[in-house]
């Protein structure tokens, strides 16, 4: 009787021993969602990026504009790529609002997604005065 | 049975699991603290409007600037202005309400200061 035990216990043993390599198959099946958290935080992370990079370029365009100045090239060539320039003056109110519009792509492993980043910049239009003669 | 032997079955899922989410927590204060710096750059940037819409005023009316810069304020911004001007230059002080929760409890207003003077004529 005590061998026909000992012969289960020790198949029962062997079976659990055999979960050593568990963990290396539990960590292949983890590991993509794993990634996909780190790609989402890293795509985040360069979305608040990209916003802070358009509000201060929008800061910085208002009072370019306000002051009558031409937009320079290395001020488009600094924006991230695809965005879009609004100038709307208001003559009456003597204000001039400057408008950054972009849109991101988030490439997720399996989901590409678009999102849209706005900035805006308010100033006053500073008199402008001809030079004669 | 063997009490004794240790199944490594859950191991790597809590590690995972806990990985996950320090990233997503960290995400999170990412976000918070973007929110906080976002409106920071905003209220600099009103700051110096209106500091650059008083400053115009003031090689003309010395005492009108600091009105003109309150009124571009709160007419464009809908915000009210302290400033402080001199014969040279304007100084404003803008305050905003802390828009995060969580960090308000620690810095309830958020302030911007600007100063702009009269361009010379070089």
């Amino acid at each position: 009787m005590t061998s026909e035990l000992s012969v289960g216990l020790d198949e029962g043993k062997h079976l659990v021993q055999r979960s050593h390599g568990y963990a290396i198959a539990e960590f292949a099946l983890a590991i993509p969602a794993l990634l996909i958290v780190v790609a989402m935080s890293v795509s985040l992370v360069g979305l608040t990026v990209t916003q802070i990079q358009l509000e201060s370029a929008a800061a910085l365009g208002a009072r370019i504009v306000g002051r009558g100045d031409p937009i320079p090239d290395s001020f488009r060539n600094s924006l991230p790529e695809g965005t879009e320039i609004v100038i709307e003056p208001d003559v009456e109110a003597e204000v001039v609002n400057f408008t950054l519009e972009t849109t991101k792509n988030i490439d997720l492993i399996l989901v590409p997604y678009q999102i849209d980043l706005t900035a805006s910049a308010r100033a006053r239009l500073e008199p402008v005065f001809e030079e004669f003669g | 049975m063997d009490c004794t032997t240790k199944s490594e079955s859950g191991q790597i899922s809590i590690l995972v699991l806990a990985a996950a989410s320090a990233f997503l927590l960290g995400t999170i204060a990412i976000g918070m603290v973007t929110e906080v710096l976002i409106t920071q750059q905003r209220l600099n940037a009103k700051a110096e409007a209106i500091a650059l819409a008083g400053a115009l005023e003031l090689e003309f009316d010395q005492e009108q600037a600091c009105v003109t810069a309150q009124e571009f304020g709160f007419t464009n911004f809908g915000i009210r202005a302290e400033c402080v001007s001199d014969s040279a230059s304007i100084e404003i002080l803008l305050s905003e309400p802390n828009p995060n929760r969580i960090f308000s409890v620690f810095m309830p207003n958020i302030q911007a200061s600007s100063r702009a003077g009269i361009a010379s004529d070089d």
